[in-house]
């Protein structure tokens, strides 16, 4: 057997060895000067290769379409049309292999100097040991039609030096042309973070458009190294956990219970006790609809306000107005209204 | 192709026992918030950038 040894840049060295064989033999290695990120440089323990958060597009916590000028979308990614001029949405049919959600931006107005931009900003301590070295961005596009408005996509990242400031459509960018087509291809782009950043995010920005125009991605990957492997898929759990840490909303159905208090000390106000399902990275804005106070014996009382939530990155205790109802004092739970699908939503993203 | 909130209402709430602030009620692109006291949180940063910069006036608790 012939042995070869390769001396690693983080210390140690890799092994690779050959068989013996009376005939050639070719072991083929990645040319030119890529590198492949070893275990100790991806994020965590066995996996976590891929930085980006939700890059599926499988957990769609706020709903799956949206026309408002600047949104959160899917979990994690923001999204603008300048001048309102398009929707996202949940693609659902038309995607790559390996994919169950991709995410459409479509142009609703002609505009020759209209711009959309769709991208997430990736949290310091989930990008730390990535500053200063080489990474890789992959992602599958695929164009709506052969127009430009469609077909030419930026690919821009943003940094700054203050720690998880917002970067996200703000300051300066490094950008990359991408020409998508109307078949689905994987692109990859390659940047150096640098190494005084602590606050990047990953932008795909659409130029001038018809009306009709956009493009569809999914699968996006940050990962150590230049070379784009396979997309990480991770379990529809371990990512909706992952998206938590950054927008919770409850309730959904009928009466599901949000929080447990009591009904204040003058009957017009309720005061609750929540613990959050997944420590927020900050300490949350809440909002709210079609919610009671209610002890589903003698009243349901609509919730018109929720104001002063006295909140942490791990629960909050909330006031709630209402019409006057029960008693002061008495026990009393948040929940959904009655026939709705009300909620109650924390925003600690970025 | 900025990421600036369009902020129209601002008030501190106080919590109701002790009567220290404990957040803002805020209008923010057009949907109500409780925003908490917490420079982390997008939404507070948001607003203190704004009212330094002179353009935002946050409301005494009521």
């Amino acid at each position: 057997m012939s042995s070869v040894k390769l001396k690693l840049p983080l210390g140690g060295s890799k092994t690779i060895s050959a068989p013996d064989s009376a005939s050639d033999e070719t072991i083929t290695l990645p040319a030119g000067n890529q590198t492949v990120a070893t275990q100790s440089q991806v994020n965590g323990l066995g996996g976590r290769k891929n930085l980006i958060i939700n890059g599926g597009f499988d957990v769609w916590q706020r709903g799956t379409s949206f026309t408002a000028t600047s949104v959160y979308s899917a979990d994690r990614w923001k999204a603008q049309f300048g001048g309102n001029q398009g929707t996202v949405a949940q693609e659902t049919t038309s995607l790559p292999s390996g994919s169950r959600y991709g995410l459409k931006m479509t142009a609703t107005a002609t505009d020759a100097s209209g711009w959309s931009q769709m991208g997430q900003q990736i949290e310091y301590k989930n990008f730390y040991q990535a500053v200063g070295q080489t990474v890789t961005i992959s992602f599958y596009g695929k164009a709506h039609n052969t127009n430009s408005g469609s077909t030419n996509i930026t690919v821009r990242t943003r940094t700054n030096t203050t720690e998880d400031t917002s970067t996200i459509f703000s300051g300066a960018g490094t950008t990359t042309a991408v020409t998508l087509t109307t078949s689905w291809v994987k692109y990859t782009v390659t940047r150096t973070i640098p190494s005084d950043s602590k606050a990047w995010s990953i932008e795909f920005v659409m130029g001038a458009f018809t009306n009709g125009d956009g493009y569809t991605i999914s699968q996006v990957q940050l990962e150590l190294g230049s070379v784009a492997t396979d997309f990480e898929h991770r379990s529809y759990g371990e990512e909706l956990a992952l998206c938590q840490r950054y927008y919770q909303r409850y309730g959904g159905s009928p009466y599901v219970g949000i929080a447990s208090g009591s009904v204040f000390n003058v009957t017009t106000k309720s005061t609750f006790f929540m613990s959050f399902t997944t420590t927020m990275r900050a300490s949350p804005s809440a909002t709210f609809a079609d919610l009671i106070s209610t002890d589903r014996a003698t009243f349901d009382a609509v919730i018109t306000t929720l104001s002063g939530s006295t909140t942490g990155t791990t629960g909050a205790y909330f006031y709630c107005g209402h019409a006057a109802a029960g008693s002061a004092w008495h026990p009393s739970g948040l929940a959904v209204k009655s026939t709705t699908s009300g909620y109650l939503a924390l925003d600690a993203e970025l | 192709m900025n990421n600036e909130m369009n902020i129209t209402q601002t008030q501190y709430v106080a919590d109701e026992l002790t009567n220290t602030l404990i957040g803002i009620q805020a209008t923010i692109d057009g949907q109500e918030l409780s925003v908490p006291l917490d420079p982390a949180n997008r939404h507070y940063a948001e607003i203190m950038r704004q009212v330094e910069e002179g353009t935002l006036t946050i409301q005494e608790a009521g």
